[in-house]
């Protein structure tokens, strides 16, 4: 297969060439008055040099450059309150000034653009994309998993500039590839089902010696129990298989005291299923379900599950004794008969049987299942293959599966290597479905599929219209329906959007969208102490929190709320776990609920919840800086620029003498880093009162008074994240702005340009003018120039 | 020897010997062969036919790891005391205790006849204990064991009937584990439906607490049985603590005693049955919990004293 094909040239290259007339009357002496000071040939601060300046704006970052001038002095942020500020007639002129140049540049780069956007699709899209293409479970699948990391830009993993090819991916593709062709193409009859009961002795995984009529489980952590049958192959083919248990809870009270035993012998016993391949190892292992069995009374637990080839399924004990089985022989069984000695390694017989148990009598499995056969995924390209399939078949099977995987119309001409390739592995080889894999293989790796290319005009086409729209808001290839509608027209458009959003897979758009916006992929990079912050894995605090932050934002999209609940909402979603880490009294369930905060909860918006808190500590403490930038990043979208390199960060104060406020005035000594640390600062110490896994607090933990007060670069003072939110809300339009703006590069996959600032500046006034409904900010996005071209 | 307090509990309630009326207390028959081994008998892997055991113990419960003691006189009255031999003076006799409590006694006989006539004239309103000895033949013995159960069958007691048969042994002096582990087989339809082989611990200091248990004959203080009740055992308990974690077999000084998988006796001899049934190789100083175990098997050994 010619690999290098892929090797495509990225040529994106932007050539925003202004036509500018006059040299600009007031620019340059405002310059020289109120900025070149600190942003010129002597000083650069925040790495920024205004006095080489271009203002014909023949040069893109020229451009970019004025165009956050003009972004400063709106917001009022520069020139700083210490320093000579313009009056307010010179203030009104330059802004004017400013954006009419900028307006006039915008046009013109516009007009000579026609920007060819192409880029790959990220680790996500692939493999949704495969997903789509064959319908195919993609659970326990993963042809992307040694695919290298994507990088990202701006935030986002999706953006065309960050996604490198390289020839290591190269050989992923392939080997991807051939993964997936041998997972979808599944010709022949039906898999025949298999139905295999394994009963006391027979189950695998009882302790040597203690073998009987049931299977035990005495601690937690053992070896588990499985279906000895299946230990060695795993299931014979993928499909739907239905597991069966029989279970007891035996003697869930006993004579050992729960502390000993390290165990709750006041909740019921808890029997979790868990399925892994020996093929795969760890990564595959997961748990798939929980079920509580019944004191002294047997318990038949049923559960369907798909299940890959070579998949097994494991029995745990999941609320058992904590510990290892060697400790009990050894420490606890001694308090409770003399005939054993502390702490000697005493027979396990004299405990088997004494203390709480899970018991397994019976072990099930049949399958597999399937709702059809053959499996829609492949008779969609493959439609009743003849007893002895030819050379046309394979033709027209191959192109048809090219122009979905292609996401367009597909010419004979651009299909011809692909089918001669297959062919003449066809003649060659005589075996006409390897040949029809080698086809498969051949059209995922061509860089037709793997990357998402806009050719022609500026505006785009239907079918790349289609594209584009189903990986902002699927991650994932166009469905026949989106790639049929007249998108063209504004009201099919609407009509398809609102349906994508109710479509399951919109959940892609909820994760990778709100998940890197917000930055909840860095939850658990930083992981909190696991001796210090039991809880938190106990009661899997990260995957709860994760949970809240993505059902505030599904609620807020499904309903077309408001984007501004996101500071204030008055209400949360919660599960037991996670309520009672917030203190929040009234959740009993393990299933979320929306609950109503009151003021005294703190809680109320992002600001509030435990993910982003989680994620802007470092496991042991917070760290008021990164939460400052976090706010200024993602909430206001005025990130400061990074520390200069030569810069020590403060050491963190190990020894606790000093409170985090007395470590972050050291920032004011240095006029380097008060530049933006005054920004920064307040925000973060105005979040002091959450703790490093978002607990409310009011002292520190050497007893000293967290002081949250601090006063904003404008003069506003603040005092605790109430107050962080009504300055927010006092900044409606910068938020709207700000999220606009990051939305646009999701679903551009490119940096945002100062071409594309009309769009986002008429979208976040019309959106603040219509209730900031979320959904609706979509829709405009959707509808702009900037989405629809390239 | 602790008496188990559950047990003792349990029996104060029926403080004996008054049993008015109906007495349904089960017949007890103890089937007592000479120096019968495992190795005669086909249920325990032997490769002699006896059919009559093996039925016996399909409808019972076989014990893998049953102890007399070296000798038999040595067993004889451990059964009798339900004490070690260095316990044995001044102890109570079984079927004194039985018969005082209102059983009737079949004897102890050696003449298989006797035994099938009392077998024959025995009432069902009143309980009854019977010993009978045999000799050593494998196929004697079976003939005699299938002889009796149909005599109990067909007088209609099998049901409220337990019968265990063991061996006590020959006149040498066992030092060994696979001398002294006999086969011991015990069906009692009232305690046991199905039958089943068990790996718990017995040895000849069970068998007295096991028939005062089932005549609800409370085991006081006085008599001090070294051993424990099997009934929990029998009746398929899980429970540990119910049952013997060790068991011994003694001799004048000689004493030896194992558990599950390791014997220890006072000569020192320490062995893994597991792997080396023969007690012919030294433990493996590598092996980790060994130590463990023989400094358990230790303290047992020390309590004698």
């Amino acid at each position: 297969m010619r690999v290098k094909e892929i090797i495509a040239v990225l040529g994106l290259f932007v050539t925003a060439a202004a036509s500018t007339s006059r040299a600009d009357v007031a620019l340059i002496p405002f310059l020289e008055n109120y900025c070149i000071q600190c942003h010129g040939a002597e000083k650069q601060k925040g790495d920024r040099r205004f006095d080489l300046l271009g203002t014909d704006l023949k040069n893109h970052d020229d451009a970019e450059s004025l165009q956050e001038i003009l972004d400063q002095l709106n917001l009022g942020e520069m020139p700083p309150e210490e320093e000579k500020q313009p009056s307010a007639e010179e203030l009104k002129t330059i802004v004017a000034e400013l954006t009419e140049t900028l307006q006039r540049a915008r046009i013109a780069a516009r007009e000579n653009s026609g920007r060819a956007v192409l880029r790959r699709l990220n680790r996500a899209e692939y493999r949704n994309t495969i997903r789509d293409l064959f319908a195919l479970n993609m659970v326990d699948f993963d042809p992307t998993v040694g695919f290298p990391p994507d990088d990202s830009v701006e935030g986002f993993d999706n953006v065309g500039e960050g996604l490198v090819t390289s020839d290591y991916l190269l050989q992923n593709y392939l080997e991807a590839a051939r993964k997936v062709a041998d997972k979808a193409i599944r010709p022949g009859p039906r898999p025949e089902k298999i139905h295999l009961i394994s009963k006391g002795e027979e189950i695998g995984g009882t302790m040597r010696g203690f073998r009987s009529e049931v299977a035990r489980m005495t601690i937690k952590l053992r070896q588990p129990l499985n279906l000895s049958q299946l230990r060695k192959r795993g299931v014979p083919a993928d499909g739907e298989y239905v597991i069966r248990v029989k279970a007891i809870a035996h003697q869930r009270k006993s004579r050992y005291k729960d502390e000993d035993l390290r165990y709750n012998s006041d909740e019921p016993m808890r029997l979790s299923i868990s399925i892994d391949s020996r093929e795969l190892g760890a990564t595959a292992h997961r748990t798939i379900g929980e079920f509580d069995i019944r004191d002294d009374e047997i318990t038949t637990i049923e559960h369907r599950v798909w299940l890959d080839r070579g998949f097994n399924f494991n029995l745990h004990w999941a609320n058992g004794p904590n510990g290892s089985f060697k400790r009990i022989m050894r420490k606890v069984l001694p308090k409770y008969t003399d005939d054993a000695i502390y702490p000697l390694r005493n027979p396990p017989e004299m405990y088997i049987g004494s203390g709480p148990e899970l018991h397994v009598y019976e072990l099930e499995i049949e399958g597999p299942f399937y709702d059809e056969w053959p499996p829609a995924g492949f008779a969609r390209y493959f439609p009743d293959p003849p007893k002895k399939p030819n050379s046309e078949y394979l033709d027209a099977s191959l192109s048809r599966l090219a122009a979905r995987a292609f996401r367009r119309p597909v010419s004979p001409a651009e299909l011809q290597p692909y089918l001669a390739l297959a062919n003449r592995h066809f003649e060659k080889h005589k075996d006409f479905w390897a040949a029809a894999k080698y086809g498969v293989r051949a059209i995922l790796t061509s860089p037709n599929f793997i990357y998402l290319a806009e050719e022609g005009s500026k505006k785009l086409a239907r079918n790349e219209l289609a594209t584009r729209l189903s990986y902002f808001l699927w991650s994932s290839m166009p469905d026949a329906e989106l790639l049929a509608a007249s998108l063209e027209e504004p009201d099919v458009l609407r009509n398809q959007v609102g349906r994508m959003l109710r479509d399951p897979r919109s959940s892609a758009f909820v994760e990778n969208f709100a998940g890197q916006w917000l930055g909840l992929r860095r939850l658990g990079e930083m992981p909190p102490d696991p001796e210090k912050n039991r809880g938190y894995y106990a009661d899997d605090l990260e995957s709860a929190m994760r949970e809240e932050t993505h059902r505030l934002f599904r609620h807020i999209l499904d309903g077309n709320r408001s984007i501004l609940e996101f500071i204030n909402a008055d209400y949360t979603f919660l599960n037991a776990a996670l309520a009672r880490h917030y203190d929040i009294p009234g959740v009993n369930s393990d299933e979320f609920q929306m609950v109503t905060l009151k003021a005294d909860h703190h809680r109320g918006g992002l600001l509030g919840h435990g993910s982003i808190l989680t994620a802007t500590s470092n496991g042991i403490e917070t760290q008021p800086v990164v939460r400052g930038v976090w706010i200024l990043e993602n909430l206001l979208g005025t990130p400061p620029p990074p520390p200069p390199p030569d810069i020590e960060p403060i050491e963190p104060d190990t020894r606790g003498l000093n409170t985090m406020r007395e470590l972050m005035e050291k920032h004011r000594d240095n006029p380097t880093c008060f530049e933006c640390h005054r920004r920064i600062d307040p925000l973060g110490l105005a979040m002091e009162n959450f703790d490093h896994v978002g607990v409310w607090r009011e002292r520190y933990a050497k007893k000293s008074l967290i002081d949250p007060s601090g006063k904003m670069v404008d003069g506003t003072t603040i005092d605790g994240p109430d107050s962080i939110r009504n300055y927010l809300l006092k900044r409606t339009n910068q938020f709207t702005h700000c999220l606009s703006e990051k939305l646009f590069i999701y679903a551009l996959g490119r940096r945002i340009s100062f071409t594309d600032r009309e769009d986002i500046d008429r979208i976040v006034l019309e959106v603040s003018e219509q209730g900031f409904g979320l959904q609706e900010l979509i829709q405009k996005i959707v509808a702009s120039e900037t989405f629809q071209s390239k | 020897m602790r008496i188990p307090f559950i047990i003792f509990i349990f029996l104060s309630f029926f403080h004996s010997p008054a049993f008015a009326g109906d007495d349904n207390r089960p017949n007890l028959v103890l089937i007592l062969a000479r120096d019968l081994t495992r190795g005669h008998l086909e249920c325990y892997g032997g490769n002699h036919p006896s059919p009559n055991i093996d039925r016996l113990a399909k409808e019972g419960v076989r014990y893998e790891t049953a102890w007399r003691m070296p000798d038999e006189n040595l067993s004889k009255k451990t059964l009798f005391s339900g004490r070690y031999p260095s316990h044995h003076e001044k102890a109570p006799s079984l079927s004194a205790l039985l018969e005082k409590s209102g059983y009737q006694s079949g004897g102890m006989n050696i003449d298989l006849e006797k035994s099938l006539s009392f077998l024959a004239q025995a009432q069902g309103s009143q309980p009854f204990f019977m010993i009978h000895f045999v000799g050593s033949e494998g196929a004697k013995v079976d003939h005699q064991v299938g002889k009796l159960l149909s005599a109990i069958e067909k007088n209609e007691f099998k049901e409220n009937t337990l019968v265990m048969l063991t061996s006590e042994g020959g006149s040498g002096k066992a030092k060994t584990d696979f001398e002294v582990r006999v086969p011991f087989i015990v069906r009692a339809p009232f305690l046991v439906r199905q039958g089943r082989v068990s790996k718990d611990l017995v040895d000849f200091t069970d068998i007295l607490p096991t028939f005062l248990s089932l005549a609800k004959i409370a085991n006081t203080d006085a008599l001090k049985s070294d051993g424990k009740s099997m009934v929990p055992s029998l009746t398929g308990s899980d429970d540990p603590f119910e049952k013997r974690n060790w068991i011994c077999s003694e001799s004048g000084g000689f004493r030896m005693v194992r558990d599950w998988q390791h014997i220890l006796d006072t000569e020192g001899n320490f062995h893994d049955l597991r792997s080396d049934p023969r007690q012919a190789k030294e433990v493996s100083p590598l092996d980790k919990q060994a130590p463990g175990r023989r400094t358990r098997l230790q303290m047992m050994l020390d309590r004698f004293l």
